[in-house]
C-alpha cells in the first residue's frame, strides 16, 4: 500500500480480531485459556489442552528481551525500514513470547542485551492495523516504571 | 504436543527391507543457465545408473521402474506449478505414477521417506527419488524474499524477516545461555568449506581461517555471511529397491535401516515446554539438575523426534559410538551445534564440544559433512536431502574416491581436480546418518544407512 513502510499482516481471521481491535485502542490483548492461562498467538483452541473455552486478558505490555538479532539487509521489497534494525523475541511478564522489533535503541550488540526489560509501543500502520513494537523500559530514579 | 500419548512414540517399521542401489548428481552452481531443469535431472539420473555400474542399461532400467518420487522445494523460483510433471515426461516415465513431496528444506529427506514407504510396503520394487532446485532464474534478493515467506504471514512478515534472521535469533539466545565463543561457530564453516575443496560437485569451496570468518561482514548479527549456506541450482537422484531387485542390480547395495520424521511449530515464539524426550543412551537423571523450557527456542524438537524414532528403528543405542559418518543440514553454523545436541552427540548445552574435540573431523570419532555440506557444497533445496544420503551411500560403499577423486568427473563440470586433493574416504565405515531439515526446524528427517 502507498506510503507504508512495512507489509501488512494478513489475513485478519475472526479468532484474531479481538487482538487487532485491542491494538487499535493501544491495548495488548492476549488470548487466555481458562485452564492453562494466557498464550500467544491467537488460535481457535488452546495450544496446550486444546480447549475451545478461551477469553481475552489485557497484558501489561512489559517483558524482557528474550532474544534479538541485528539485521543488516531486508529482502522483502515491501519492508522499507532502513537496516540495521532489530528483530526481537519478547517474553511478556504474563509468560507468552511474541515476535517484534525493538526500537528507540542503537542497533549495536554492545548496547542491546538479552533479558533487558522492555515495554510495548503501539505503531499504527493503517486505520485497521496497529502493531506492537517494543522499546527499552523507561526508568525513573533507577526504578522501572 | 506437550505430552505423548500411546501411539505417538510407536517405532516405525518397514515390512520389507529397503535398499539404496545408486546415486548421482550434477555439480551445483549459483547459476546454471547452460542447462534446463529437465537436462540437470536427466544428468543426475544417468550418472546414478551408469556411474554406479548397475547391471542394466538406462533403457532397461527405465523398464524396471514402478513409481517415482520428486522433490522440489518452491514453485516460486521457476514460476512453474507441476514442475514434476514436466520432469516425469522428460525422463520418459509417463504414465507411471509419481508424487511430489514438499516439506521446505527437508523436502529431500521426506522424498526419500516416501520412496522408502513405497518399497517397504510392497507398493513398488524400484523407485527413483529425484530432487532439484533452480534458484537462478530470480535475483538473489528476490530468492531470499521467497524463502522468507516461510514466516507466519498473519503475525510476523511485517517485522522484516529473512532466513538468516530466524537463525540469528536462535543463535543469540543459545550463545547467551551457553557461553559459546564465535570461534567455535567459525570452526564449522572453516571445516565444511575445506571439505568442499575435495568435491567436484561443490559450489563454494574455500580455504578459510577462523580469523577470516570472525572478520567477515555480519548479515544478521550474530551470523556473518560466511556462516550462511549457499543458494544453488542442480539436481540429485537416488534409486531405491527391494532386496531381490537390489541384488540383481548391484553387488553392493546399502540398506536404509531407518528414515523417520519429526515436526515443530513454524513460529518459534509459539514453542511450548515439555519434558525432554530422551534418546536410548541418555540416562533418566541426565537433566535432573537443569531447569529450562525444553525444547524452548533453541532446540529442534523435530530433530529430536526424528532421531528418537530412527535410533530405535535402526537399533542404535549410542549414536556417537555406533555411527561412523554423518551429514547434517548445516544451513547456518549455529544450527549445526543445535543439531549435535538434538541427535544426542552431546547433552543439551554442550554441543560445542563435538566440534571443539575434533570428533567432527575426518579421523575423529564421527566425521561430519565430509561432502562439504550446505555451507560449502550445495543447497539446491529439493536436491539437498537426497545429495546428503548419496554422499553417505558412496562412503559406505567405500567409493568416495571413485566419485570425488577422478579427474574425469571434475572435467565433466569444467573444473580441474586439485593436485592436493584430500582423501576423505572414511575407513571401514559401516553405518551413517543424514539429517534433512526445514524452516526453523518445522520438519526434520533422520536417515540411517548400513553397509550390507
Amino acid at each position: 500500500m502507498e506510503g507504508l513502510n512495512r507489509p501488512l499482516p494478513h489475513p485478519i481471521t475472526p479468532e484474531t480480531q479481538p487482538y487487532w481491535d485491542g491494538l487499535k485502542k493501544h491495548k495488548l490483548m492476549l488470548p487466555n485459556c481458562e485452564a492453562c492461562g494466557p498464550f500467544f498467538y491467537p488460535r481457535i483452541l488452546c495450544p496446550k489442552c486444546h480447549s475451545p473455552n478461551l477469553t481475552w486478558i489485557e497484558a501489561s505490555g512489559r517483558g524482557r528481551l528474550f532474544s534479538f538479532e541485528i539485521a543488516y539487509q531486508a529482502f522483502n521489497p515491501e519492508f522499507k525500514i532502513e537496516p540495521p534494525y532489530i528483530l526481537a523475541m519478547i517474553e511478556l511478564d504474563e509468560g507468552p513470547r511474541i515476535m517484534s522489533n525493538l526500537i528507540h535503541i542503537k542497533p549495536d550488540p554492545m548496547v542491546v542485551k538479552c533479558d533487558m526489560p522492555v515495554e510495548v509501543v503501539f505503531e499504527k500502520l493503517t486505520e485497521d492495523i496497529t502493531i506492537p513494537l517494543f522499546q527499552p523500559a523507561k526508568r525513573i530514579g533507577g526504578r522501572l516504571v | 504436543m506437550i505430552t505423548f500419548g500411546e501411539g505417538n512414540l510407536r517405532i516405525p517399521r518397514f515390512e520389507k527391507p529397503v535398499y539404496i542401489v545408486a546415486g548421482g548428481m550434477t555439480d551445483f552452481r549459483k547459476r546454471y543457465p547452460e542447462k534446463s531443469t529437465e537436462e540437470l535431472v536427466a544428468e543426475a539420473l544417468s550418472m546414478a545408473i551408469l556411474g554406479n555400474e548397475l547391471n542394466v542399461s538406462i533403457p532397461d532400467f527405465k523398464r524396471m521402474v514402478n513409481f517415482c518420487v520428486y522433490s522440489q522445494f518452491a514453485d516460486h523460483f521457476g514460476d512453474q506449478l507441476l514442475a514434476g510433471a514436466r520432469v516425469h515426461d522428460a525422463l520418459g516415465f509417463d504414465p507411471l505414477g509419481n508424487i511430489e513431496v514438499k516439506t521446505g528444506g527437508a523436502t529431500g529427506g521426506h522424498a526419500v521417506l516416501a520412496g522408502a514407504m513405497a518399497i517397504a510396503s510392497g507398493y513398488a520394487d524400484v523407485v527413483p527419488v529425484i530432487g532439484w532446485e533452480r534458484m537462478d532464474e530470480v535475483p538473489t534478493k528476490q530468492g531470499n524474499s521467497y524463502i522468507a515467506s516461510a514466516a507466519c504471514k498473519n503475525f510476523e512478515s511485517e517485522l522484516g524477516w529473512m532466513y538468516a534472521s530466524y537463525y540469528a535469533l536462535m543463535a543469540q539466545r543459545y550463545l547467551f545461555e551457553n557461553q559459546v565463543p564465535r570461534e567455535t561457530l567459525a570452526k564449522i564453516t572453516v571445516k565444511n568449506r575445506r571439505y568442499a575443496c575435495a568435491s567436484p560437485f561443490s559450489q563454494n569451496p574455500m580455504k578459510l581461517t577462523e580469523a577470516e570468518v570472525l572478520a567477515n561482514d555480519m548479515v544478521s548479527d550474530p551470523l556473518s555471511f560466511l556462516e550462511c549456506c549457499v543458494m544453488s541450482t542442480g539436481a540429485a537422484a537416488l534409486v531405491l529397491a527391494d532386496e531381490t531387485t537390489a541384488y540383481t542390480l548391484t553387488d553392493h547395495p546399502v540398506r536404509l535401516t531407518a528414515i523417520c520424521s519429526g515436526t515443530h511449530t513454524l513460529r518459534t515464539a509459539d514453542r511450548r515446554p515439555m519434558e525432554v524426550l530422551r534418546l536410548p543412551h541418555e540416562p533418566e537423571d541426565l537433566y535432573k539438575d537443569r531447569e529450562w523450557d525444553w525444547p524452548g527456542f533453541s532446540s529442534f524438537l523435530a530433530a529430536r523426534m526424528a532421531a528418537y524414532l530412527a535410533y530405535h528403528m535402526a537399533g542404535i543405542h549410542n549414536p556417537l559410538e555406533e555411527l561412523d559418518i554423518l551429514e547434517t543440514h548445516d544451513a547456518f553454523t549455529i544450527s549445526d551445534i543445535q543439531t549435535y545436541e538434538d541427535i544426542g552427540l552431546r547433552p543439551y548445552g554442550r554441543g560445542r564440544e563435538f566440534i571443539e574435540s575434533g570428533e567432527a573431523y575426518l579421523g575423529g570419532k564421527l566425521p561430519t559433512n565430509l561432502s562439504g555440506g550446505l555451507l560449502g557444497t550445495m543447497h539446491a533445496v529439493g536436491a539437498t536431502g537426497i545429495f546428503q544420503i548419496i554422499e553417505i551411500f558412496w562412503q559406505l560403499q567405500n567409493r568416495w574416491a571413485k566419485f570425488h577423486a577422478d579427474p574425469k568427473i571434475w572435467e565433466r563440470f569444467g573444473k580441474t581436480m586439485p593436485d592436493d586433493i584430500e582423501n576423505l574416504q572414511v575407513r571401514n565405515a559401516k553405518r551413517g546418518a543424514a539429517i534433512s531439515h526445514a524452516g526453523t526446524g518445522s520438519h526434520v528427517t533422520m536417515a540411517i544407512l548400513e553397509k550390507s
